[in-house]
């Protein structure tokens, strides 16, 4: 990273070149992102039905009840449009998704943006608390043993960090279920309360599913941090800044921990897409009916119009995260703003 | 919507501004002060089951499978009950009496009077014409095939509905007794709040809240007939697919109630829960496609039966209570009186490799079995390929799920054996017409055995009950006899639950568990 780097943060505020291009430059680089992903959605809704097409299984089947006629079947299978070409099947649902309907469950007949809407705040809110913790207490771990890199506490953290990232979220969340809730009853194992409901039992819930979750992405996370936290310290001008007589508070908040951020936020970005399968085991384990809940029963019993809607609202889901990641590095370094 | 409450959390992120990093390792573990208590408050009595099985749809002619059976029987009534006690027999429901006329040709109910649908409506005779009309006609329905020999209802008065049938069918009162018998409000018929919100019903608990494959809320009908039903002032269906999540949720007290697995009992005795746990009519079986050219042959058959081990494998996977049988009737006093089959296929390797070789198969043969993902299935199945490997049958295991495998063993037999099992309705007539009748769809090839399809066919048509009992006993001892399918053996079933909070816990022979006559124990006033 170039010298010039704290310098630059530091005239962030500073105009350089008009307002007005960079603002057209900016807005060209979030167009050509929107574009890139609305291109990798159409990919995965494609890749999505062939998935599901390669995996043998009939709705209508298990949707005729327990003492089917054959006769019945094939009006279900008529009724739902499964007995159309392929291809004509995905294009009517592509064009309905184009005016905005995502159809409906073929079990409940319930609109898919329903059901998903139900799940979503489930999902969203364990996703948003894991990474929260991810980026707190694996951002502040991983500051604190790059700080301490020479001492002992540091090298244990560092340990500690590989251990935990070994630990898959499963094992994490039944030991955390044995321990607080079935040992010490101190939390609920079980169940989800919606924030209008009680913030308190929403947080309360919440608590054993969020630290499984985010296991893993807090020691990924500490490691980056630690390992861009000691790049940084040994750069020259973290020295220049001690010379300049900072206080080492100043140093570390403008400096040290500015500078590292860009990293750990690149690691963010990856971590969050495990999360979201990540979410699928948690959200069984804790039996909270997310959208990883959802998309386990739905693929199982070929809901394709749930399947589609699910895995569209998750890779959007992912689209924009590396979307404001990608536009947040020019936030964080503004040397990347002009390239 | 309720998305702007989710994404509240993910404010906290302006930390990024202020880049103060060291503070916040505090913030997590202050917050365990009080325990995890109920969702639902406000002093009333609430009984919480956590259910294995999740439900998708709550218009009783569109739902499928079993498994929302016992959602559905709490806010619907059928014509004909089933009693818990006394091994799934028939009780009156809705229909306090039925009569089959003496040529068999019509049924005639007498209707409980003084019932109305949750709305206030009354249900009378015209009702019932109109659901039988509805459950033959509507698109989709799965009742449809269950009531097919009704050829017209008439209505005598407000109390009393004769079914016209096109010919004897001794079974009618039993599947009056399951979906079929379910009535609706016909206001509801084309309402979609039917099936996703469950409006319409009679029975002993109303739907507050339903949310497809996640929980049911149901709150006490107060104006229900019968004093003795809906106990609590709420139900919650809570849907948790994890068999540990089930058991953690019982045993720090989210759950009530809990449909649990025998591999679960030794952590229930250790850590002090109460539990039920007991054999049902539910069974066990490779479900044969007898149209496959090697399953065609009954010698083929009858040495699978011979060459398993069912004591065995029955007590190592479901533990001692289990009951290893090779009768697709359960041993005991079901519908017929003292039923105490000899084995018929002891364990004898020997004349399982004799039979093979008769058959033209001494040097082996392969079968390929469709088997289910979940751990018990896949033991049985491991342990039954292992059995039959000994006589040289070489079992080829592909997996499936409950989902999946009609698609793979009924309409594209794309092996001929399925390991499953089968939970029998009110009348063993049932079981035979599913799984041997030749034109049903879960008969896959249709090849059944003249012995057993006349039997069934006289069973299903006879007219008086003691010859129907006499043509049905006939037809279970010819599946057995001409092997038509492998039983393996009667599982135990485990429900856990709070004692302090609920009372009269039983695990059905037949049909789902009944929640409608469950005590309050008056603890669970949360």
């Amino acid at each position: 990273m170039a010298v010039r780097v704290a310098a630059e943060a530091e005239s962030r505020a500073g105009s350089r070149g008009s307002g007005a291009a960079r603002t057209r430059r900016f807005s060209r680089a979030v167009l050509k992102r929107l574009l890139s992903g609305l291109l990798t959605l159409v990919l995965v809704s494609v890749i999505t039905f062939a998935l599901l097409l390669l995996v043998p299984g009939d709705p209508a089947v298990s949707l005729a009840g327990e003492n089917p006629t054959a006769e019945q079947v094939e009006q279900i299978r008529t009724s739902l449009g499964l007995d159309k070409p392929v291809v004509v099947q995905y294009l009517t649902w592509a064009g309905s998704v184009l005016t905005g309907d995502f159809g409906t469950s073929l079990y409940s007949q319930q609109p898919v943006i329903e059901a998903i809407a139900h799940r979503l705040p489930v999902t969203l809110s364990l996703i948003a608390g894991a990474l929260v913790l991810a980026l707190v207490v694996g951002g502040g771990l991983g500051l604190w043993g790059g700080l301490k890199y020479r001492d002992k506490s540091g090298a244990i953290i560092a340990a500690a960090g590989t251990f935990a990232m070994s630990i898959p979220p499963f094992v994490l969340g039944m030991l955390l279920v044995l321990v607080f809730a079935l040992t010490y009853p101190v939390l609920p194992a079980t169940g989800y309360v919606p924030f209008s409901s009680s913030p308190t039992q929403w947080f309360l819930c919440l608590v054993l599913p969020w630290v499984a979750l985010a296991g893993s992405p807090i020691a990924a996370v500490a490691g980056q941090a630690r390992s861009a936290v000691i790049g940084v310290l040994g750069q020259d001008y973290i020295r220049t800044a001690r010379a300049k007589g900072l206080s080492r508070k100043s140093i570390i908040t403008r400096h040290v921990a500015r500078n590292s951020l860009m990293q750990v936020v690149t690691v963010l970005g990856g971590e969050i897409a495990v999360m979201i399968g990540a979410t699928v085991v948690v959200e069984q384990l804790f039996a909270l009916n997310g959208l990883g809940s959802l998309i386990v029963e739905s693929v199982f019993r070929r809901d394709f119009p749930v399947v589609q809607g699910v895995v569209l609202t998750a890779a959007a889901f992912v689209v924009v995260v590396n979307m404001v990641i990608d536009l947040s590095y020019s936030w964080l370094n503004p040397k990347v703003r002009t390239a | 919507m309720k998305l702007s409450e989710a994404s509240r959390p993910g404010k906290a992120m302006p930390w990024l501004r202020s880049a103060s990093l060291l503070l916040p390792m505090t913030l997590v573990l202050t917050a365990c002060a009080s325990s995890g208590g109920a969702p639902s408050g406000g002093g009333e009595s609430v009984l919480r089951y956590a259910h294995d099985a999740s439900v998708t749809q709550l218009d009783p002619d569109l739902a499928s499978g079993a498994s929302s059976n016992a959602a559905l029987f709490l806010t619907f009534d059928r014509l004909i009950d089933i009693d818990a006690d006394s091994q799934g027999e028939l009780k009156p429901g809705l229909a306090t009496e039925w009569t089959f006329a003496d040529d068999g040709l019509s049924l005639e109910l007498k209707l409980r009077e003084d019932v109305t649908f949750h709305d206030g409506t009354p249900f009378d005779a015209e009702v019932v014409k109109a659901n039988i009309e509805r459950s033959q006609t509507v698109e989709g329905s799965n009742t449809a095939g269950d009531l097919e020999s009704i050829e017209s209802v008439e209505v005598v008065d407000s109390s009393t509905v004769v079914l016209r049938l096109s010919q004897p069918d001794t079974l009618l009162p039993a599947r009056l007794a399951l979906k079929a018998g379910l009535m609706i409000n016909p206001s509801a018929f084309d309402d979609p709040d039917l099936g996703l919100k469950g409006i319409g019903g009679t029975g002993p608990y109303e739907v507050e809240s339903f949310e497809p494959g996640d929980q049911i809320v149901f709150t006490q009908y107060e104006d229900y007939w019968d004093e003795e039903a809906g106990d609590f002032e709420k139900v919650e269906f809570l849907f948790m697919p994890d068999e540990q999540a089930r058991l953690a949720a019982l045993r720090s007290g989210q759950a009530d109630l809990a449909a649990l697995e025998q591999s679960q009992v030794d952590t229930l005795e250790s850590s002090d829960t109460d539990y039920l746990s007991g054999t049902t009519f539910s069974f066990r079986f490779i479900h044969l496609n007898r149209s496959d050219p090697a399953l065609e042959d009954v010698r083929v058959r009858q040495a699978i039966n011979y060459a398993i081990d069912r004591e065995t494998l029955m007590s190592t996977i479901y533990g001692e209570d289990s009951k290893a049988s090779d009768s697709i009737m359960p041993a005991g006093d079901w519908a017929y009186g003292d039923y105490s089959p000899e084995v018929l296929y002891e364990y004898d390797p020997e004349k399982a490799r004799e039979l093979l070789a008769e058959a033209g198969y001494e040097d082996g043969l392969s079968i390929e079995m469709l088997v289910f993902t979940t751990p018990d299935f896949q033991r049985l199945a491991e342990g039954i390929q292992a059995q039959l490997s000994e006589v040289g049958v070489n079992l080829e295991l592909a997996q499936t799920t409950p989902d999946q495998f009609g698609e793979m063993f009924f309409v594209q037999q794309s092996a001929p054996a399925n390991l499953n099992y089968y939970q029998p309705g009110p009348s063993p007539l049932i079981t035979l017409n599913q799984l041997f009748h030749p034109d049903a769809f879960t008969n896959p090839g249709g090849n059944t055995s003249p012995d057993v399809a006349d039997a069934i066919e006289h069973a299903n048509t006879a007219m008086d009950e003691s010859e129907a009992e006499a043509a049905t006993s006939e037809a279970i001892e010819a599946v057995r006899e001409d092997a038509e399918t492998v039983v393996i053996g009667y599982p135990t079933s485990v429900i856990g639950y709070d004692g302090e909070v609920v009372g009269d816990v039983e695990i059905p022979q037949v049909g789902p568990i009944d929640l409608r006559y469950l005590k309050n124990l008056g603890t669970n006033n949360s």
